[in-house]
């Protein structure tokens, strides 16, 4: 990303108490004591049910007004990507598509619940015509087509994982143009699925940002019932995840994507790529296609790894009790993947959202980059001391220990509602309690390659 | 060709981060190995 390599950068070297390879240590060390903490302090499952209460009764003007607003949103990022300068720095659409939409409504989702529900803009344009049509209509709208189950979310991990092929791979990533067009096909492959599948059926299943940030949301402290707002405790939607078929790799998409786009950004990589598109440019291929092969692979290879080490730690807990296959595990315990993959988004990507996200207030003013002043903030810049890259840091491994935390509890929660009693819930958590040490081992080498 | 090539970027970095995981799974099938032994002993 030529574009945000800048605020990637920009956390450069930090006067630290001390040095970063001992966060690495420091980290499992927590880990360690928060798992035998959950072992002593927390003998019953608490999360499995879903509780909280009530907060106020959204009136029913508030969604179509949100979805009014991303419609507006949508159109206004195209309409820059088209006619815009054909320019990264200048035009609104990069940095809205890579830095507000994919790493901004990851955050608000975790904080508020599932806002993009309510803003996303082709599920607006489906209810909207399927109003309409039910209102013109003399006769009942047909049924929509049944979702074929074994799809499952299949469909949401394979579009999040174009996306970051798109975002880290493809050579024209910066192109406003190409986004808009790719924004624009996008939008009506979903308007098609919903067409087919149900409005409903097909966001909860296959549009990947709306099931991602869905799934992310269950982390917020509030949720929706009807036109109801609930609060809840923390951690407490995340057991609610209904697991189908393509729910774990959706995770791990998740998870893998972003420690490859740090490990892209690092030394090893800056060694092991030109390698690998010089063996690509011996079998044949072309520059351009040299470096996209040479990152896709590495990208699916990250992704494959991640898989890899989740299905490890899985397998390590059917030694454990009886009963349970490791695709079952895998199912149970996919939800507890949820905190770490926000944290590994964070983690990498804050310093590009507090940075990078400030553009929104010179773009906002000449979103096309033609020289206009819509608000008289065209000549706004970006402060890069609002945060200190030690203050980044901390954020980075805050967020790196809690995910995990978070992770270790869950999947506590989880095996004392699944095994029979305490202590086979409590061994059946050694290799969870590896498999999130390693997760934040990885995640913390990523950022210290990329800080080195 | 690769990664052998490389080992000086990563072999550190490989011990320093991979450290506390290759540790953790040693500990745990220590503790694992032990509990079963306890099983074994409990149940005859």
């Amino acid at each position: 990303m030529n574009l945000f390599v800048l605020a990637h950068g920009l956390v450069g070297r930090t006067d630290l108490p001390i040095p970063k390879w001992l966060f690495g240590w420091a980290a499992a060390v927590v880990l360690v004591l928060s798992f035998a903490a959950l072992a002593v302090l927390w003998p019953k499952p608490e999360l499995q049910e879903e509780r909280g209460r009530r907060l106020f009764r959204m009136p029913r003007f508030v969604e179509p007004v949100i979805g009014l607003l991303g419609v507006g949103a949508f159109v206004a990022v195209v309409y820059a990507g088209l006619r815009g300068a054909q320019d990264a720095q200048d035009n609104l659409a990069p940095t809205i598509i890579y830095v507000h939409f994919w790493v901004g409504m990851a955050v608000v989702s975790v904080l508020f619940g599932d806002v993009f529900r309510a803003l996303n803009p082709w599920r607006a344009i489906a209810r909207f015509v399927a109003w309409i049509a039910n209102l013109v209509s003399r006769e009942e709208m047909p049924a929509p087509l049944q979702y074929p189950a074994k799809l499952g979310r299949w469909p949401a991990a394979i579009s999040i994982l174009i996306f970051v092929w798109v975002e880290l791979a493809y050579v024209n990533r910066d192109d406003p143009s190409q986004l808009a067009i790719m924004a624009l096909a996008y939008a009506a492959f979903q308007l098609i699925g919903m067409a087919f599948f149900g409005i409903e059926t097909w966001e909860n299943r296959a549009d990947g940002f709306q099931v991602l940030w869905t799934t992310y949301s269950r982390l917020a402290p509030f949720r929706r019932r009807g036109q109801d707002v609930w609060v809840r405790p923390p951690l407490n939607g995340a057991p609610q995840l209904d697991v189908v078929p393509g729910t774990v790799a959706l995770l791990v998409v998740a998870i893998g994507t972003t420690s490859f786009d740090g490990f892209s950004n690092g030394p090893l990589w800056a060694s092991l790529g030109p390698d690998l598109s010089k063996f690509f440019g011996d079998i044949g291929f072309g520059l351009t296609a040299q470096g996209e092969l040479a990152n896709t692979v590495g990208l699916v290879g990250m992704v494959l790894l991640v898989g890899l080490f989740y299905h490890l730690g899985i397998r390590g807990m059917t030694n454990v009790g009886t009963g349970h296959t490791t695709k079952e595990l895998a199912g149970l315990f996919a939800h507890t993947l949820i905190p770490i993959a926000f944290a590994y988004a964070l983690a990498h990507y804050f310093s590009l959202l507090a940075y990078q996200g400030q553009a929104l207030g010179y773009l906002i003013s000449d979103p096309l980059g033609n020289g206009t002043n819509l608000f008289g903030t065209a000549g706004a810049g970006i402060n890069y001391s609002a945060v200190t890259a030690t203050g980044i840091w901390y954020v980075q491994v805050g967020a790196l220990v809690c995910g995990h935390v978070a992770g270790l509890m869950l999947a506590h929660d989880r095996a004392l509602a699944t095994y029979p009693n305490q202590r086979e819930a409590v061994r059946s958590q050694y290799w969870m309690l590896i498999v999130m040490i390693g997760f934040t081992s990885l995640g913390l080498w990523l950022l210290s390659a990329l800080t080195s | 060709m690769f990664p052998l090539a490389h080992a000086g970027h990563w072999l550190p970095d490989l011990l320093i981060y991979g450290g506390p995981v290759v540790i953790g799974i040693l500990a745990v099938r220590y503790a694992d190995r032990k509990e079963r032994k306890k099983d074994k002993e409990k149940n005859g």
